[in-house]
């Protein structure tokens, strides 16, 4: 049990080091950025030098890095990320909003692709070398070579222009109202009883979550197929087999129970291919999640922003990945010892 | 720098004394750390202590053996005479000279060593010749001209031809790599030869030619040879002195056929015993080896092999290291021995 | 036992394996896949067009020519786009803009990657342990993030983009140059240079860097792909290549507004991105598989 707990312990410390460093990274970066903010702030009109001063001092901008990145980190811990240079308003509130979007087309997309990749994947490996087999290697294949912004715009101009199923983009239609209750919109929806909310959000949700989907769930297919082959071969699956239980029946429990296994990996490492994918595909169906806000902000030079984002996207990926990490050593039972 | 390639023997010179030797030579290797640093400070350092507190010479024109099973720290001890592995307790000598303090090229023209995987020993980039050469390239002499003569001379002289120069090892066969690989040690004319199990890796009939290269060149060039194996019916055919080695320790040196014919060390008598073909001229002691090698890690005290001795004395086997006795003009740790008188502190002189 | 004179050794009958034709059997090897094959005449084809692009764009990338938002026709193939340009000619031209991307970024990449990898691979150590917990950090982060960020940082331009896209994949050419250094470094031949006295500098050049190349060659192909996908992220966001380059992933950019009004504006330069990815995976691919059979999906 000690041996567990120093385990836990060092990949937790090693996952604080990592976003220590990364706050570092980032908040280098960020001071990096050509351009200076106060002025462009200031609508880069002529203002005196003293009223540029008197608002640099303001906001604490004067004053050494380190200082202002110890002064930011301790902030942080509080909850604070400071103002966004463009509106003033606190940081933290906005993303934390935006999160909630991105986090509900993160779900419905890792819902589906996760879904349909383990089923492709699975039956892909049970009819090995079949027609299905083929196809689903090829689609797979083209699958993770896919530009995700590419196959969205495709998929907008079949489904939405042409057929005009679904809509372009962004999250309701103008006529839908919904009552804010939790910040999640088809939570909203389903907790307000307003079902013509949830049906408009959920067909606005549709061909973005199909888009980040798409490449995620051919690696899941791939990875899938590819463990279930090397389980089916085992022993054990014979003699399950041997003892008179039906194929299915022996699919079902022995095999997918350690197939899954390096399956549960990947789609847990998956997630930083969707944050980062989210990113393209909220710009595209102008989805209000985080990625199209921080793109925003980056346009605009508008740091504290930025910073918070990606600080927030940094946490969501070590903390997941730490998870993935430590839950791998109890499923595995040959990892435990 | 032109090597001899005449066939009779270099007349003796005054290069006779010239020695390497191992005086009081420990290699030990720390494990690597394990936990989380701020837990784990207090807890001493395991380490795998591979050679311990060795003395071996080699002479010049001298073929001395070192036999021992996997593990002992054989190979370790061969590294270590060639500064591959440095040594952690005591030091290399060369006439006298610590090898650390030799800059490292002056070293390597001095000693060479030829590895014991003909497969992995040799790079499957390069040709042969360019092996061969790599030597004279790093140490810088000669035109590329010069050198291509002497690696051809070189390959001739250890039974290729010069049609062999430009091809990749793969192409051939174990026992001409090895060739090769004596070809790239000796090319620099270095004085003392570390062989490392060179035909463990080889079918027996190939085993014997290059047994009989090696031999032939160590008369012509009088080298130095410490030769390493586990396979004592070899290291009876070919070596003038033996030493034994047991974790980490050498438990008896002597003149081979003295050895052979009388083990005193109960482990010598008992690997004899276990040696497949009887040894010709060897007695064999009755009593085989049982029980498994200790890990080099925990070392038990005592005598390192009083865990299987089958002539174990009593206590003293088991908490008292054996000095090193002379018995004849053998030098033995075993406390069977502990009346004779105790062998003299390397100095140079005889280990 | 007598001892014996040195017998002559037969000379190998079978002729001398050089390099080409290693190379011949490697290529042979590679042609039974179809796929890998299929890749690699795509990209040859694409590398023909890179090549002789002005010679087979009928019109220049920012030549008007009559009509606006006009669709495919035999005159334009692809079609004429917002401003009256004609998209087959900014396609083909793209081709050559896209492909030095991929090969710049890629080249940033391989250098420094290489170079730290095999360097923490030989020396181990505390360097190792440094270098690799950077990486980490580095790897934590999603790289189409990480490209966003540099790419932000300094400013939103083609080279700046390349930039991004070569510093993003160090690690992961690190960790391979690393794994295979390791390795490399394990087997004798290092130990026989190291004892012939060669300084480390000459061991990692010559006896170890030329043994690593094979995961390296394989790696390479497969971020040359993904070098190129970011490099059309990065100007569909706005960050790499501005218009009116013809980039592809610019193109794709001016093309969202006209989606529901010009579908085929996006259609083709997004097609040409994903082939290309495609076929650079697919000669990865199958160059791994001759590399390592074991290694298939």
């Amino acid at each position: 049990m000690k041996r567990v707990f120093s385990t836990v312990l060092s990949r937790l410390l090693n996952s604080l080091v990592v976003l220590l460093l990364l706050s570092i990274l980032v908040f280098a970066f960020m001071r990096a950025i050509p351009g200076d903010p106060v002025i462009t702030m200031m609508g880069g009109e002529s203002i005196s030098q003293e009223a540029v001063d008197r608002l640099r001092e303001e906001m604490g901008l004067n004053r050494p890095y380190y200082v202002q990145y110890l002064s930011w980190l301790g902030n942080v811990f509080h909850g604070d990320l400071g103002q966004s240079l463009q509106s003033r308003d606190p940081v933290l509130p906005i993303l934390l909003d935006r999160l909630k979007a991105t986090a509900e087309l993160a779900i419905l997309a890792t819902l589906l692709g996760s879904i349909f990749g383990v089923i492709a994947g699975t039956i892909a490996a049970i009819r090995k070398g079949s027609w299905f087999d083929s196809a689903t290697m090829f689609l797979t294949l083209s699958g993770i070579s896919l530009p995700v912004f590419w196959f969205g715009m495709i998929l907008i101009v079949v489904f939405s222009v042409y057929f005009n199923i679904f809509p372009t983009g962004g999250m309701l239609s103008y006529s839908t109202v919904l009552t804010r209750v939790t910040g999640f919109s088809l939570l909203d929806s389903i907790l307000t009883l307003n079902g013509k909310a949830f049906v408009d959000v959920l067909s606005h949700m549709v061909l973005p979550a199909v888009t980040l989907a798409t490449a995620p769930a051919a690696l899941i297919a791939r990875t899938t197929r590819a463990s279930v082959l090397e389980v089916i071969n085992e022993d054990y699956v014979n003699a399950g087999l041997a003892r008179g239980l039906s194929f299915p029946m022996v699919v079902a429990r022995h095999v997918m129970r350690n197939a899954l296994i390096p399956v549960v990996t990947i789609i847990g490492l998956e997630i930083g291919v969707y944050l980062g994918g989210s990113i393209v595909t909220e710009t595209l169906f102008s989805w209000p999640g985080l990625g199209r806000h921080m793109m925003q902000a980056i346009m605009a030079n508008d740091y504290p922003v930025v910073q918070g984002a990606i600080i927030i996207y940094a946490i969501i990926i070590v903390f997941v990945n730490l998870i993935v990490d430590i839950s791998y050593g109890f499923i595995d039972p040959r990892v435990r010892q | 720098m032109i090597i001899q390639t005449s066939a009779a023997p270099a007349a003796a010179t005054m290069q006779d004394d010239e020695v390497l030797e191992a005086r009081n030579v420990s290699v030990s290797f720390p494990i690597r750390g394990q936990g989380i640093w701020p837990l784990n400070r207090q807890r001493e350092i395991p380490a795998v202590r591979a050679v311990q507190s060795v003395n071996l010479s080699v002479r010049r024109g001298e073929m001395v053996g070192i036999a021992g099973e996997s593990g002992c720290g054989k190979s370790t001890l061969a590294r270590a005479f060639v500064r591959l592995q440095p040594a952690t307790g005591g030091s290399v000598t060369l006439s006298g000279t610590p090898i650390d303090n030799l800059p490292a090229l002056e070293l390597r023209e001095q000693v060479q060593m030829v590895f014991q995987d003909p497969y992995n020993s040799l790079n499957p980039r390069r040709t042969a010749g360019s092996i061969i050469m790599e030597s004279l390239v790093v140490h810088n002499r000669g035109t590329s001209a010069e050198r291509r003569r002497l690696a051809v001379q070189m390959l001739e002289r250890v039974g290729l031809t010069e049609a062999h120069f430009d091809r990749y090892p793969h192409e051939f066969s174990g026992g001409q790599r090895q060739r090769i690989a004596i070809a790239r040690a000796l090319i620099l004319d270095p004085k003392f030869l570390v062989l490392d199990e060179p035909t463990s890796a080889l079918d027996v009939s190939v085993q014997a030619k290059i047994i009989a290269l090696i031999e032939d060149l160590r008369r012509h060039l009088r080298l130095g040879c410490l030769f390493i194996s586990h396979d004592l019916n070899l290291i009876g055919y070919l070596v003038d002195r033996l030493a034994v080695m047991y974790l980490g320790r050498i438990v008896e040196t002597g003149p081979v056929e003295r050895i052979f014919a009388n083990p005193l060390h109960p482990y010598t008598a008992a690997l004899m015993a276990a040696t497949p073909k009887p040894v010709a001229g060897a007695q064999t002691d009755r009593a085989p080896l049982e029980g498994e090698i200790p890990s080099n890690v925990r070392v038990p005290k005592g005598c390192p092999f009083h865990t299987r001795c089958t002539k174990r004395i009593g206590a003293i086997c088991d908490t008292v290291l054996p000095a090193p006795r002379m018995v004849d003009d053998r030098e033995v740790r075993c406390h069977l021995y502990n009346e004779a008188p105790i062998a003299p502190a390397p100095n140079g002189a005889l280990a | 036992m007598t001892h014996q004179t040195i017998d002559a050794v037969p000379v190998p009958s079978a002729g001398g394996k050089t390099f080409t034709t290693r190379l011949r059997i490697a290529f042979s090897r590679l042609a039974e896949r179809k796929s890998a094959m299929f890749g690699l005449a795509f990209l040859i084809l694409l590398a023909l067009i890179a090549i002789f692009a002005p010679l087979i764009a009928p019109y220049e990338a920012d030549e008007f020519t009559s009509g606006v938002l006009v669709g495919p026709s035999w005159e334009h193939p692809f079609g004429i786009d917002q401003i009256g340009r004609d998209v087959f000619s900014r396609v083909i031209l793209g081709s050559r803009i896209s492909l030095s991307v991929g090969f710049l970024a890629v080249s940033i990449s391989l250098v420094f990657g290489v170079t730290l990898g095999i360097l923490a691979g030989y020396y181990r150590g505390w360097l190792d342990n440094a270098f690799m917990r950077l990486m980490d950090v580095v790897m934590a982060m999603p790289y189409v993030l990480l490209a966003v960020l540099i790419a932000a940082v300094l400013g939103p331009s083609l080279q700046n983009g390349i930039i991004a896209i070569g510093i993003v994949r160090i690690p992961r050419f690190a960790r391979v140059a690393r794994a295979a250094t390791i390795a490399t470094a394990r087997l004798q031949y290092v130990e026989a240079a190291r004892c012939i006295g060669a300084t480390d500098r000459r061991i990692i050049l010559r006896e170890i860097l030329p043994n690593i190349l094979g995961p390296l060659v394989v790696y390479s192909t497969l971020s040359l792909g993904e070098a190129i996908l970011a490099a059309a992220v990065l100007s569909f966001l706005g960050l790499g290549a501005q218009p009116p380059t013809p980039e592809w992933g610019a193109m794709l950019q001016e093309a969202q507004r006209y989606l529901t009004t010009a579908p085929f504006l996006s259609i083709f330069p997004g097609l040409f991105v994903f082939m290309t990815v495609l076929s650079f995976n697919l000669l990865g691919d199958g160059l791994r598989d001759i590399l390592d059979p074991k290694s298939r999906g």
